[in-house]
């Protein structure tokens, strides 16, 4: 039985952010690692053993694949979303999106606007 | 420094993890640590040891156990329990080490072994290590002596015996059965071989001095190959070969009067004495002397 999007909700912190750096293109560990921190605006740091940690998990779960090694640099080894990793953080985003909007109607003073 | 350190820490891991994921963490820390420090990045791995030994045990888990794969002849081929492949390394160093600990087992088993010296006492003797009566020391013996048995047997011997036993001439020459002809068994030969003579002839015929073929032909060429025989008996065995001098297939009077003489032909180291190598038809010499024939 195929595992449903809906199975990983709601992503860990570690989880959406990797996913959301490799939702743009292929990216080795550096890679990530330099997205999650540009993604974040420099407020979420992932170090090397838990961005792995994190890997190791998500490619057993089929959300993440390699893509082959970086022919500059033999040690790099580049990461990609799977079919069901894209429907897992687009999932996610919705599931995001209705939180956002459910905060907006109860608490209009929220400081979530960018007035 | 620290970067072996790092590698070090991460080798902690669980050997699924750090061989799938060592090297692109390296990559990383090479570029991280020179521009932010190795704090951080120590940190993380202090926190990914704990976090991969603690929490992950399902990536340590072994696979379903498959048939070890067999080569030609149903020899197994190299296989781990493990559900990580060998680093190519271990396995090396493993060769070497196995083909070291090999080499050690041979050379050792090889190697002859130098039986270990015993001493039963004291180097040096002196009068208090006799323990029960000081004033008998002058009377005492403190050296023992070993007297080793005589000499086993030469299985030679009992090949002498036969011989001796076959050729008459040898057995009536032989007077003590020592198998060695002495100057007096010598000197006392005509005398010997006179006692052979059975049907007083006044000569040895081959069957006197021991021929016997276990049959009889009345044909030609029966009779012919009978001839030859008692021919090539009296010249085969150098005692009967030396005594008939004119090699006619017999020992006559004459020749047995000069016994002594035609006997001393056969000493070829001149010591008087006829041994077993010099009586025992050439090509038994080398063994008989190698198998301590001599029994002066």
């Amino acid at each position: 039985m195929k595992p449903s999007a809906d199975d990983f909700l709601p992503l860990a912190p570690a989880f959406l952010h990797i996913l959301l750096a490799l939702a743009g293109e292929e990216l080795h560990g550096y890679g990530i690692m330099q997205e999650i921190s540009r993604q974040s605006e420099g407020r979420y740091q992932l170090g090397p053993g838990t961005l792995y940690d994190n890997l190791q998990r998500l490619v057993k779960q089929g959300v993440v694949e390699s893509a082959g090694e970086d022919p500059q640099d033999s040690r790099r080894r580049y990461y990609r979303l799977t079919p069901l990793g894209r429907r897992v953080i687009s999932a996610e985003i919705s599931r995001l999106e209705g939180v956002v909007r459910e905060a907006r109607r109860h608490i209009p003073a929220s400081p979530l606007g960018r007035s | 420094m620290l970067r072996a350190c790092y590698w070090r820490l991460l080798r902690l891991h669980p050997a699924p993890f750090w061989l799938c994921y060592e090297k692109e963490m390296l990559a990383i820390y090479d570029h991280v640590a020179p521009r932010e420090g190795v704090v951080g990045l120590f940190t993380d791995a202090v926190v990914s040891l704990f976090r991969q030994w603690v929490l992950r045990s399902e990536f340590r888990r072994a696979p379903h156990a498959e048939p070890f794969p067999l080569a030609a002849g149903g020899v197994p081929l190299l296989s781990s329990l493990e559900s990580y492949a060998l680093h190519p390394g271990a396995i090396l160093v493993g060769c070497l080490l196995s083909f070291a600990f090999f080499f050690a087992v041979v050379t050792v088993s090889i190697r002859p072994v130098k039986p270990p010296s015993w001493l039963i006492g004291v180097h040096e003797a002196r009068a208090s290590d006799l323990p029960i009566s000081r004033s008998s020391l002058a009377e005492s013996e403190p050296n023992t002596w070993v007297r080793l048995g005589d000499e086993p047997d030469n299985p030679w011997r009992a090949v002498a015996s036969i011989y001796f036993k076959l050729i008459l001439v040898l057995g009536a020459l032989d007077a003590n059965r020592d198998f060695v002809l002495s100057p007096e068994e010598i000197n006392a030969a005509p005398a010997a071989l006179s006692r052979l003579d059975v049907n007083h002839d006044g000569r040895l015929s081959p069957a006197e001095c021991g021929f016997s073929l276990g049959m009889r032909s009345q044909d030609a060429p029966g009779r012919e190959f009978v001839r030859k025989a008692r021919e090539e008996f009296m010249l085969a065995h150098p005692a009967l070969a030396a005594l008939d001098a004119d090699h006619d297939g017999e020992i006559s009077a004459e020749e047995i009067r000069n016994s002594s003489r035609h006997l001393l032909t056969l000493d070829s180291n001149g010591d008087g004495f006829l041994e077993l190598d010099e009586v025992i038809p050439p090509g038994r010499h080398e063994d008989v002397r190698t198998e301590g024939g001599s029994r002066r």
